[in-house]
Parts: C-alpha cells; structure tokens; sequence
C-alpha cells in the first residue's frame, strides 16, 4: 500500500486503542498521523504530474513547505472570481477541490497543535473527526484528481510562494 | 510582600478562573437553534445533557476574592456570594445526574450574577459579537447541544478562531459521525464566509461526557 494510505490506516489505528480511556499520546500521534496522510498524497500526486523522471520525485518530495500548503490552500477554499484566472487560468475551483483545500488547513492546524500544545487535550471524537476529514479528502481527491483545476493546486503547492514574489 | 513565585501562582489562579469562567459563560449562552421536529422528551434531554457542562463546581474552585482587590468592596462581597451559591447548587447536584430544574434555575441566578459583576473581564468587541450573532442565528442539527469559541491567531500568524461544538453523548458513533461534522463544519464556514469574516473558522467537535472529562482532567 502508498504511504499515504498507510497513514490514514495507522491514523485509526491509533483514534481506536485503549477503548475506555484513550491516551492522550494515541489521539495526538493519530491526528498528527491524519495530517500527513492528506499531506503525501498530495506531494506523491504532485511529484508524479510535475515530475516525469521518477528518479527525481524523491528529491522534488522534499521541496514542499508546510506553509506553502496552506497558503495556496486558502486560496483555492475561497477561491474569489477575480483570482481564478491567476489559480486555474479561468477555470471554477469544483467543490472537491475547496474540500480538499479545506481539509490540508484544519489537518495542519490540529496537526501543529497536537504536536507542540501540551496545554490542550483532545478527545476521541476530536481525533475520529481529524480521521473522518481526511478519509474524505482522500475520496474527494480522488474524484478531482484530473481536472485542470486539481492540477493547478498541485503546482501551487509547490511554488505559491514564488509565484506570489 | 510575596515572593515572586507566589505572585506567579496568584496570576496564574486568577487567570485559570478567568478562563474556566468565560469557557462555562460560552456553554451557558450559546443556545442553539436545532431543526424542526424536535419533540418535548428531546428538549428535556436535550437540557439535561447540556446544563453539566456549566453547572459544576470546576467553573468557580480557583476563584479567591483577594485576587480582585480592584473591585469595590460591596461588588466584592456580591461577587463572593454569587461565587459560594453557585459552587453549593453545583456541589449537591449528584455525579452522574442531571440537575433538577430548581438547581438549574437557581445556579443559573448565582451564574448570571458572577457574569454581571465580571463582565469587563470577559472579553468582548465588535467583531467577536457579530461573529456570534451569526452563528446564534444558525439553525444546527439536533445533536449539536451547544458550542464555546476562542479568538486568536493560528500557528501560521493569521487570524482565526476556534469553535468546539458539543454533541449529545452517542452522535460521534457510527459513520454518520462524518456527514454531521461535514455538515455542520460547511454550514459554519459558509454563514461566515457569506458574512466576510476574515478569520479562519476551525471547527472541532467533542461529545457532552467528552467534554465534561476534559474540563475535570485539565484541573486534576
């Protein structure tokens, strides 16, 4: 199985241990697990598209920054008709991809909180949302993955910040 | 004169209670309008479920009225009052019981009066109540008892705000658990992004025992 689908199985694995009283290190590793699903299926989607020497994926893999999913994810979410030339050359941003978008900023968001905010405790419900998010990116991804629009929000994961210099 | 440490502690005693009380003051107001066909037994329950959330003694245990020397004596002395009321209405509802309607209405007198003599604390401006009176004017599935808000900034430095939705106890089970948060998380985002806020709504979603866990292990 790709890594990504790893993550999400791995991601509820961990939400469904200790069925009483889950600890709190299962629900943090199993929100921070959801993120980085949706966070490499993307990257494994960009690089496969963008890049045609497989070779090289690896290396264009680690070339994604975190802010730079966000950025460009906030945009294609609330896409306004005088950006969509610049986002899609034109074309509407279809209602998978805004779920998709909308899914790397909350992910990302609980992700840096169950990573670093040793002040907030989370429950299981919390982390089966998180899971229940991301699983429905993945469908929606999978939905979108050929329009012209999807391709579009691969490359700006990649270069938004260039792109906006 | 105290000790730097002591002083630390007094801040920090005054600031959990300060917290505590605007989390409870979130729970208690924050209504939700739910969709049609609700019937009488369903509002009872829904009620009891909910009324846990504020009425318990945890709100109030790290109030010290010296901590308030800025307040006149006598809205101290209210303050005190309303304080010792609430924390007894709370303490005599039995764990693992809801209130009765007098213990809800009493507590909701005292709480009501702690609010009041308190309400500079608790923050308040323009965008934070529009962004209330949004999502007061939702109208949310039946699960959905109530909901707490927090303004900040995210871990990227932009604007936002938290939203924790409470659930009644058994609507996280089962797959329609994903279509109600889905919903409910749409429904949010659309009424703010059609009203032109800015802030980045993240929406999370606990159960009333989840919550009323959190709240008692966060000060165990």
């Amino acid at each position: 199985m790709s890594l990504h689908g790893d993550l999400l199985d791995q991601a509820r694995h961990l939400a469904g241990r200790e069925p009483r009283r889950p600890r709190q290190a299962s629900l943090r590793r199993a929100i921070s697990a959801a993120y980085y699903a949706v966070y490499h299926l993307l990257v494994a989607e960009a690089t496969r598209i963008l890049i045609r020497d497989s070779l090289l994926r690896g290396r264009f893999a680690r070339a994604f920054e975190h802010a730079n999913l966000k950025s460009a994810s906030r945009a294609f979410a609330n896409a306004q008709p005088n950006q969509l030339s610049k986002l899609t050359g034109g074309v509407p941003v279809p209602p998978d991809l805004e779920i998709v978008a909308n899914a790397v900023i909350d992910l990302q968001e609980a992700r840096h909180e169950a990573d670093y905010n040793v002040d907030q405790r989370f429950s299981r419900s919390e982390a089966s949302d998180v899971i229940a998010q991301a699983a429905a990116a993945f469908q929606a991804w999978q939905r979108v993955r050929n329009h012209p629009a999807a391709r579009n929000y691969l490359a700006a994961l990649l270069l938004w910040k260039q792109w906006n210099r | 004169m105290v000790s730097p440490d002591e002083y630390d502690q007094v801040v920090m005693a005054k600031f959990q209670f300060l917290k505590k009380l605007r989390h409870a003051r979130n729970l208690f107001v924050h209504r939700v309008h739910v969709d049609s066909g609700i019937t009488d037994a369903d509002a009872i329950a829904r009620r009891l479920a909910s009324s846990p959330l504020w009425l318990t003694p945890y709100v109030v245990e790290d109030f010290d009225p010296a901590e308030f020397p800025e307040i006149p004596d006598a809205d101290r002395e209210l303050l005190s009052d309303a304080v010792d009321r609430f924390a007894g209405i709370a303490r005599s509802v039995p764990p693992n019981q809801p209130a009765t309607d007098k213990q809800i209405l009493d507590a909701t007198v005292a709480f009501q009066a702690i609010l009041d003599l308190l309400q500079d604390y608790i923050e308040r401006d323009r965008e934070a109540d529009e962004i209330r009176r949004i999502l007061m004017s939702l109208t949310f599935p039946r699960e959905v008892l109530t909901w707490d808000i927090e303004f900040g900034t995210d871990s990227t430095g932009d604007p936002a705000l938290w939203l924790w939705i409470i659930l009644v106890d058994g609507a996280a089970d089962g797959d329609e658990f994903a279509v109600l948060t889905a919903g409910v998380r749409e429904q949010i985002r659309r009424a703010l992004r059609d009203a032109r806020i800015e802030r980045w709504p993240y929406v999370r979603f606990r159960t009333a025992s989840e919550e009323q866990e959190l709240l008692q292990g966060a000060t165990a």
